[in-house]
């Protein structure tokens, strides 16, 4: 009997399997580790540390979290996808009493559970960094309150519903080439190209104001998730109160994006 | 019983183009079950895309190719279920062991545990399981990607070109197993390769395709009586020239340097070609029969 559960825990199910000792996987763990560690290493070497240094953790680990969230997304989706490519087995795969649905849809769920998993490490790499900063420097030891999970949580959950349109975007143009430069060469382009452009027009003398480039910004989703950090004026995006219109829209198109990438998954002749 | 049930394989007039370039022209096969099948033709012929269209990796239109008596383009689930494939190069994990490899499948087709072991075993793959498969030979990947195509027990095997790279002690293992497990497990072998030599060892039915084109389809002795209708007999004589005058009028003559080549039909003919020499004259130094194998088969019929 068609049992579309059984399918897709298949595939995930191998999805881990498959993953076990790859690039993807290391990511996934490098990527909290590493912005966790720098913010706190910012924290220790901090002279004044400010009324709540605790807050001031969290959002410089956000901060620094969304400027490599589409550094992030890029990596692991292309690696994820290449892994098929590399071992030409996307033939394999789809010559097996398998529903072609279940493929594409197992593989972008695993890339989701990588990024859930990487959220997680977060909360657990910020609470065991604020225990030995509090253990360690003086500055930190003698202060009330703790990091605020809920906070934390929501503030990461924002930052990564702001990437979808990346993730969206990647895994389409992953699927589609069997070259893993060409998906990572595009979307770090597409991701330094608002910073680029800024860099140049400042070094030129022609931009007077950086918020005259907010919008460039803003309107890339590759940069989107680190806008707030190029926009002083604005609340940011993972501390408004409801979703940024620009979030809302972005997952919109991801959505939009994932639906043509689907149907053309399906219709695509294996060669 | 349906029509289509005759056959484990059966296509019907089934063509496909990529883009404006016509692959498969018309090709209707008929791959009898527990037969060993061999599908024959060099590089380019089309063997590979009608491999991947039985497997539905190419699309097709409805009523074109059956497996199990089933359209496949209404029942993919139930015709792969069924099926063992292995498609070009093996599709293997280099970073996984071959257990973990075998066992991706085994997982995807929902089977029990004990089943990687066991077809690793057929595979003569349990010592090496455990190691990466990025230290495999191509011949270790081959019989690790047949472990997985024989996993789900299947009554039918579709491999493309399963010696391709392996070493001659490689291909009489793989000849061997794919042997023994249609003998003792009934499976249906569909085999491409563009190795003659292998295909008349091992086969029990041939198709032979070139340019997208079915050129002949039947079984292994049909194929070796086709190519025993002509004969070839290289002889040497006193004077050759003499020789070639006299069996002109009877036999298709091919002189030589310093011999000439009688073709004849009947096997009987020899005696008679040799005595018209001796009859007229002739000393006959060197009669010898030169015969045909499926190298010449397939060469007169790709040259049709």
């Amino acid at each position: 009997m068609y049992n579309p559960v059984k399918y897709f825990y298949r595939i995930v199910s191998t999805e881990v399997l498959k993953n076990r000792r790859t690039i993807a996987l290391w990511l996934t763990l490098l990527y909290p580790l590493f912005t966790v560690a720098l913010v706190s290493l910012f924290l220790y070497g901090m002279k004044h540390p400010k009324a709540d240094p605790w807050l001031d953790f969290i959002q410089n680990i956000n901060s620094v979290a969304s400027f490599f969230l589409p550094f992030f997304i890029i990596l692991v989706v292309g690696y994820a996808c290449n892994m098929e490519n590399k071992s030409n087995s996307w033939k394999h795969l789809q010559a097996l009493p398998i529903p072609r649905w279940s493929l594409f849809f197992g593989k972008i769920s695993y890339i989701f559970v990588l990024l859930i998993f990487s959220v997680l490490l977060f909360v657990v790499f910020a609470h065991a960094a604020a225990f030995i900063l509090s253990n360690i420097s003086p500055k930190y030891s003698n202060i009330t309150g703790w990091i605020d999970f809920n906070k934390l949580v929501n503030m990461l959950v924002r930052t990564y519903l702001a990437g979808f349109a990346i993730i969206a975007i990647q895994y389409w143009i992953s699927l589609r080439r069997k070259n893993l430069v060409f998906p990572i060469t595009i979307g770090i382009t597409l991701t330094i190209m608002p910073i680029a452009i800024l860099m140049v027009l400042g070094i030129a003398g022609i931009l007077k104001n950086p918020q005259e480039l907010k919008d460039i910004f803003r309107y890339n989703p590759y940069s989107y998730p680190f806008s707030d950090l190029f926009n002083f004026t604005r609340k940011p995006i993972s501390e408004s109160p409801e979703l940024p219109q620009m979030t809302k829209i972005f997952l919109v198109v991801a959505a939009a994006l994932f639906v043509m990438n689907y149907f053309d998954f399906r219709k695509r002749n294996i060669k | 019983m349906t029509k289509h049930e005759n056959y484990i394989i059966e296509t019907k007039n089934l063509s496909f183009s990529f883009g404006k370039f016509k692959v498969l022209n018309k090709i209707s096969l008929h791959v009898p079950q527990g037969s060993i099948y061999g599908f024959l033709g060099p590089n380019g012929a089309g063997k590979t895309t009608t491999i991947k269209i039985l497997l539905s990796l190419l699309k097709i239109k409805s009523h074109k190719a059956y497996l199990f008596g089933k359209d496949i383009t209404g029942w993919r689930l139930y015709t792969l279920e069924r099926t063992g494939a292995m498609v070009e190069m093996p599709s293997l994990y280099d970073h996984l062991t071959g257990y973990e490899n075998v066992e991706i499948t085994r997982i995807l087709r929902g089977l029990d545990k004990k089943r990687t072991d066991e077809v690793l075993k057929i595979v003569h793959m349990t010592r090496d399981a455990q190691r990466f498969v990025r230290h495999y030979s191509t011949g270790m990947k081959q019989r690790l990607s047949l472990a997985a195509a024989l996993l789900s027990e299947p009554e039918l095997l579709i491999l493309d070109e399963p010696i391709n790279g392996l070493d001659p002690g490689g291909i009489i293992e793989i000849r061997n197993l794919l042997i023994k497990l249609n003998q003792t497990r009934g499976i249906t072998i569909f085999l491409s390769s563009h190795i003659l030599s292998e295909i008349e060892k091992l086969c029990t039915h041939v198709a032979i395709i070139n340019k997208g084109n079915l050129l002949y389809q039947g079984t292994m002795e049909e194929l070796q009586q086709k190519k025993t209708s002509i004969n070839r007999l290289n002889i040497e004589t006193d004077d050759n020239e003499k020789a070639a005058g006299i069996l002109w009028e009877k036999y298709t003559v091919v002189p030589g340097e310093n011999n000439l080549i009688c073709e004849y039909k009947a096997k009987d003919e020899s005696a008679n070609i040799i005595r018209l020499l001796v009859e007229n004259g002739l000393a006959v130094y060197q009669a010898k029969i030169e015969v045909a194998d499926l190298e010449d088969s397939f060469l007169s019929i790709i040259n049709q």
